[in-house]
């Protein structure tokens, strides 16, 4: 009796108590549901995000066949259906299944039929359980290889009296330091955002933010200084930011090789003494273009014997010596292998119209079609001051590829670099411009890839004036440093993967724009691709 | 016998007693629990689809009649009225954003959740709401440009609500209170208290930083 009625007081309890919750307890059924179905549809966005970055053209044309994608099947079943963008499965560990349309339009340059924009892809996932579905679209665009006109691993000072972020790319206007970013002296910080941005622009450094010699953290002044821009100042952050580690294969280089022999180009004149009877002699003076012997470390160049030489000399008589012969010259060179030419503006290679001299303009020109490859240091030079010595990479009509300088270790220019073209060096990459422009022609870019340190600055004292103006992907493994008496623009994007950034200039212009970072860079191999989430959709 | 009986009955509604206070308590526990949790995974929810870029925060306290000073921050973020309308997106594949949702709590002893759901049309890019001081009302319906008013719950003791820049999350810490609850096995009334604290990512910020 006793039992009879202890028993049924706890099951008049018990029901009461799951009356009671019964709502608490439905909640919780409901959650653990919507757990289940966010974690599955967070592995299938994760599959096909890695599929699509391991194969750009995944699910751009309809599948062939049934396949099942045994790689996964510790994880998941996935199959590819038949005459179609879809995939369907089962995730093992929620018990959910799944289906997702891919809509790819990574490889397209415009949008699509189905309303994907250019370079992207979008995914809708459908993932059930338990009478419960969940659905997301998921657009992924293709990723920038660098996100900001400026970054640097081991701190960035720039040195200005005015300091311009600016960028071609409504979505991006940043400059990013993962140590300390220092604006040194900078009273005027401004924004120049692309149309249509969303906002001004930021500055993001994962340690302090100074302004002057105020750290953005301690300072109430800094702090008011940097919102008047209207920009937002993101220190100390503790998001992931990987600088792209960029490979010397990774570069898009000329289909078409050329080898140059390594040394100093030394453009100038020489004096040439030859008989003119059986007592007398004369000396014309001749224009040269003489290869080098030379030391070069980190852009302080010594120059030392001529190992070669190319002279034009109207005046001399024409059976003065053979076309090929040993002379000597002026200055500290003993003997070195000369080729008379016949034109100011010759081949370098008799026979290669790749690779030309132009003594009258003292440039060397590389063809747009061509990598220009040295086994060594290659450095352009003129040891006189009348003389500006330029390397031009000569873009000609229908030849698609930029022309390209390889160098096994340094590159060294005293003297301007025009036309559309790449620098790459194992070793450091100096540019000495002394006129006005790196950069004269606004149709054409310039990028450079060092794999230790760039230093671009005017020549020791140098007194021009003008803008030091630079377009492309300037890329340094360590260092990078520019300096200017006046202004230094870059457009493009400046990288210091490993090192610091130090620019100093009166004003210093950052302009990003992404369309002068994919050129320097080939395609990622075996239809890889970097992607980004961009729109998510409930 | 009958004192056996007696004693029997008497231990039964003791027991009775003592369990269905432990009930009401357990009961209001886990309601006060669910709510936080609905509330929780609503924000999470809303807020998943927005841009971290576009929060707005007022941070606002309310002095409590025990002289305690509590946050009722409210906040916003921005929404779009159609995810798929494609004319609601821009050619980049970007949403013209053209909603606003308000969170904010009112300002009584137990503060009331209120989730708003503003008209910003013409918003298009990005950008926190302006007018989010102006527009949270204690009278909800008072507030401009409402499309849709909820009350998440009734028992707000507190709202704390802070952007973390450095990671791009919105940190919440939410405080629910019900009062006035009998303490199983006393007469002592007693407040049940719960605290939620979580952080919010929105996966339409775009570009990341």
């Amino acid at each position: 009796m006793l039992t009879m009625m202890v028993t049924a007081f706890v099951m008049v309890l018990l029901g009461a108590f799951i009356s009671l919750n019964q709502g608490q307890i439905n909640l919780m059924s409901s959650s653990q549901t919507g757990d289940a179905l966010e974690r599955a549809s967070q592995t299938v966005y994760e599959y096909c995000f890695s599929r699509l970055e391991h194969n750009k053209y995944w699910g751009a044309q309809p599948f062939d066949e049934n396949r099942k994608d045994l790689g996964v099947q510790s994880v998941m079943v996935v199959e590819e259906i038949n005459g179609t963008t879809r995939i369907k499965g089962e995730t093992n560990l929620d018990d959910a299944a799944f289906e997702v349309l891919i809509r790819n339009n990574i490889s397209g340059e415009t949008p699509n039929a189905q309303g994907v924009p250019a370079h992207a892809c979008l995914l809708d996932i459908e993932v059930s359980r338990g009478g419960l579905k969940s659905k997301r679209r998921i657009q992924l665009n293709t990723a920038p290889l660098y996100d900001a006109s400026a970054v640097a691993s081991d701190g960035m000072v720039i040195d200005t009296d005015k300091l311009v972020v600016a960028s071609k790319d409504p979505q991006r206007n940043v400059i990013r330091s993962k140590q300390d970013l220092h604006l040194k002296g900078t009273t005027d910080l401004e924004f120049q955002p692309a149309p249509n941005s969303a906002e001004q622009g930021i500055l993001w450094s994962g340690k302090d933010i100074i302004l002057g010699n105020e750290s953005l953290r301690m300072s109430s002044d800094a702090r008011e200084s940097a919102a008047e821009t209207g920009g937002r100042f993101v220190d100390n952050s503790r998001t992931d930011y990987n600088v792209h580690d960029l490979k010397r294969e990774e570069i898009n280089i000329a289909k078409y090789t050329r080898v140059m022999g390594d040394g100093i180009y030394v453009f100038g004149t020489s004096d040439v003494t030859y008989s003119t009877g059986p007592l007398t002699t004369t000396t014309q003076r001749v224009s040269t273009l003489e290869r080098r012997e030379h030391k070069l470390v980190d852009g302080k160049a010594t120059i030392g014997d001529v190992k070669e030489m190319w002279y034009y000399g109207d005046a001399l008589p024409d059976d003065w010596v053979a076309d090929e012969q040993w002379i000597t010259t002026d200055g500290n060179s003993d003997w070195a292998f000369a080729r008379r030419v016949n034109s100011r503006h010759f081949q370098l290679y008799e026979g290669d119209e790749l690779i030309k001299a132009d003594l009258s303009a003292s440039r060397l020109e590389i063809s747009a079609n061509v990598d220009v490859q040295v086994k060594g240091d290659f450095g352009i030079f003129s040891e006189d001051p009348s003389i500006t010595p330029s390397l031009a990479f000569i873009d000609q009509e229908g030849m698609g590829d930029r022309g390209s300088l390889s160098s096994d270790g340094e590159i060294l220019i005293e003297g301007v670099v025009t036309g559309t073209g790449n620098l790459i060096a194992n070793g450091s990459v100096s540019l000495y411009p002394n006129v006005i422009d790196v950069e004269t022609d606004t149709q054409s870019d310039l990028s450079i890839y060092s794999g230790k340190n760039v230093r671009i600055a005017p020549p020791d004292n140098w007194t021009g004036q003008g803008t030091l103006s630079f377009k492309g992907l300037v890329y340094a493994k360590e260092n990078v440093e520019l300096y200017h008496q006046n202004k230094v623009r870059v457009e493009g994007a400046i990288v210091a993967r490993e090192g610091h950034l130090r620019m100093t200039a009166p004003v210093v212009e950052l302009v990003y724009n992404p369309a002068y970072l994919d050129t320097i860079v080939r395609e990622l191999p075996d239809a890889q691709v970097r992607l980004e989430r961009a729109v998510w959709i409930p | 016998m009958f004192l056996i009986f007696g004693l029997l009955v008497g231990g039964i509604f003791a027991i009775f007693t003592y369990s269905s206070a432990g009930f009401r308590q357990a009961i209001a526990q886990q309601g006060l629990s669910g709510e936080l949790e609905a509330v929780q995974r609503r924000l999470t929810y809303d807020f998943r689809a927005s841009h971290y870029h576009t929060v707005a925060i007022v941070p606002r306290t309310k002095t409590l009649e025990d002289g305690t000073d509590v946050s009722r921050t409210a906040f916003s973020f921005t929404t779009l009225s159609d995810w798929y309308d494609p004319d609601r997106f821009h050619p980049t594949g970007q949403p013209r954003w053209d909603r606003q949702l308000v969170y904010y709590p009112t300002t009584q002893e137990s503060g009331r959740l209120i989730r708003q759901l503003i008209d910003a049309t013409g918003l298009n890019v990005p950008r926190p709401y302006p007018a989010l001081s102006t527009n949270i009302s204690e009278l909800p319906n008072s507030n401009s440009d409402v499309l849709q008013t909820t009350t998440l719950s009734e028992n707000v003791l507190s709202l704390e609500v802070a952007q973390d820049d450095s990671r791009q999350l919105l940190d919440i810490t939410l405080r629910l209170r019900t009062r006035g609850g009998q303490e199983a096995g006393s007469m002592r009334k007693i407040d049940e208290t719960r605290e939620a604290v979580f952080s919010l990512d929105a996966l339409n910020t775009y570009p990341r930083l």
